[in-house]
């Protein structure tokens, strides 16, 4: 080895993903984000300038009603709390609802796209107070607040305050529970960001769990990797195939095929190795790692006619793949390895 | 796809940028195929630029929807529509860099491992192996420098755009995009070791 001056980056050593599968991906996703948007999103920050005049107005509607049309002596609610109403005689008690839920009514009329939970609030006295009250409260009914903060902060890039914020509402696993396929990525962006392995893992597992979602093939690969990285390697090979399914000409469907030699290879399975080289020589005849993998194939062969089942260093890789492959494997013993080969 | 849609910033003739003139103008009254025409033409660009900076896939689509969002978001916000390839471009820049910065905080408290590089998302398939060798190399250098630095160099030697375009995309000075160049180019090359059988030829 020797010092010498950097060479020139030839373009064509890089990947071009004009053509990726991922670009039409993307769009899908924004399409339905964009669709879902108002025109007026796009306008400038200062069109919103109206939102503050009418909030305010809201607000004192609100403040009006209450010092006109409520008196404290007809809320037997509120006994218990006497010098917090004193205090804020105008503002719109929560309790007030529950004493004259008639007088809500058309408060919840008027702001029908509240959804489901405004829905819920005004169509039944039943139920639990504090719920019914901040529910019908005017200044919350009008707060534009459709993503949750956690999603809000990843968008930025602020994983840390993201965690906080999903700690917030319940922890990751609450927030796992309801996430689309989408939202589930940005768990897993978070969970990696904050080094939790097995959380990523597991929100990988559920986006895999929806084979139709176009993330689908990104959080196989990605588990694949994990898995990897884990040093759990068959289930690498299940997650790599897993990818090759969902995505048989992915921009990685070479590379999955590969790895999932590659685990063969360090599990000494012979076997297996043999079977999945053709398939590799079969699905990409110009492959990169063709000639490899059959040298190694035939040598883990020859290995083990000679010296029965055990196979060391199995794994004979080129020194140019040094991503973030598995030092560890090729010390592994053999076991048999649960791989899905297609 | 458009061909060409991955190529970089300024290599795109004036006919393409008064196209994305007229499809900036549609999109900013709400027409949505003008948009998505807009995304066609240039996806493939800003993948490939979040891909090389990164030195890995692993955020790639999420960045380029991010962007494209933000990019949505402020139309109103860009003067000239014929520019905004490279205006989408500094979006995408500023995304990844916060990426960077993030995981190299993050990994400065122990509470993140250093994102690995992912060659297979960086190289091409038919890449030989020289290039992937040196490709391998210059991004692990390229991990253990500042984020600007890298971007900037990443911009200039590996996405090959011009000087001022570089400037253009990370949001600074000519002078400033020159020197951080420089800088990496320095790093690289004291710290750059040529290939066994490159070394004895």
């Amino acid at each position: 080895m020797s010092r010498r001056r950097l060479p020139v980056i030839p373009e064509a050593a890089l990947r071009d993903y004009s053509s990726s599968e991922r670009v039409p991906a993307v769009w899908r996703r924004l399409k339905v984000e964009l669709g879902a948007r108002s025109p007026s999103s796009r306008r400038s920050p200062l069109t919103w300038a109206w939102a503050p005049a009418l909030a305010t107005v809201i607000f004192g509607s609100g403040v009006f009603v209450g010092a006109r049309f409520i008196r404290p002596q007809a809320l037997p609610g509120l006994r218990a709390e006497p010098p917090a109403l004193a205090a804020r005689p105008a503002g719109p008690a929560p309790t007030q609802n529950t004493a004259e839920p008639e007088a809500l009514a058309p408060q919840a009329k008027a702001l029908p796209a509240r959804g489901r939970r405004a829905t819920s609030a005004g169509a039944s006295t039943a139920e639990p107070l504090s719920f019914t009250a901040s529910e019908s409260a005017p200044y919350v009914a009008s707060a534009p607040a459709p993503t949750p903060e956690w999603q809000r902060l990843v968008e930025v890039g602020d994983f840390v305050g993201a965690r906080r914020a999903l700690d917030q509402l319940g922890g990751f696993d609450v927030a796992m529970a309801h996430a689309s396929p989408s939202e589930l990525m940005s768990l897993v962006d978070i969970a990696r960001a904050s080094g939790e392995r097995g959380q990523a893992m597991r929100a990988l597992r559920q986006v895999v769990s929806h084979p139709e979602a176009p993330e689908a093939p990104l959080a196989a690969w990605t588990l694949g990797n994990l898995l990897d990285q884990a040093g759990d390697g068959p289930g690498a090979a299940q997650a790599f195939a897993l990818y090759r399914r969902l995505s048989p000409t992915g921009d990685f469907a070479e590379d999955a095929a590969a790895r999932q030699v590659d685990v063969a290879l360090a599990a000494g399975n012979a076997e297996l190795v043999t079977q999945l080289v053709e398939d590799y020589a079969r699905d990409f005849p110009h492959g990169r790692r063709l000639g490899e993998f059959r040298r190694a194939a035939a040598a883990l062969a020859l290995r083990g006619r000679d010296a029965g089942p055990k196979v060391e260093g199995a794994r004979d890789e080129p020194e140019d793949d040094n991503d973030e492959s598995q030092p560890a494997q090729s010390a592994t013993p053999a076991p048999a390895p649960s791989t899905d080969t297609r | 796809m458009i061909p060409g849609t991955g190529a970089p910033a300024d290599t795109r003739g004036p006919e393409s940028a008064a196209e994305d003139e007229k499809l900036v103008a549609r999109a900013r009254q709400s027409d949505l195929a003008a948009f998505e025409a807009l995304y066609r033409r240039h996806a493939g660009f800003a993948m490939n630029l979040a891909v090389r900076i990164q030195g890995s896939a692993n955020d790639a689509e999420d960045i380029v929807h991010d962007a494209f969002l933000r990019a949505n978001e402020r139309l109103s916000e860009l003067r000239e529509g014929a520019a905004f390839r490279a205006w989408l471009g500094s979006i995408v820049v500023r995304l990844v860099r916060t990426r960077l910065r993030r995981r190299r905080f993050l990994g400065s408290l122990g509470l993140s491992a250093p994102e690995p590089i992912e060659l297979d998302a960086i190289a091409s398939p038919n890449a030989d192996p020289e290039s992937r060798v040196l490709l391998a190399q210059v991004y692990s250098l390229l991990q253990t420098m500042p984020a600007d630095d890298r971007i900037a160099w990443t911009l200039r030697h590996v996405d090959h755009h011009r000087l001022e375009v570089v400037a253009t995309l990370t949001d600074c000075s000519l002078a400033t995009a020159k020197r951080r160049i420089l800088r990496a180019q320095r790093y690289l090359s004291e710290r750059f070791v040529a290939p066994f059988a490159e070394a004895e030829s």
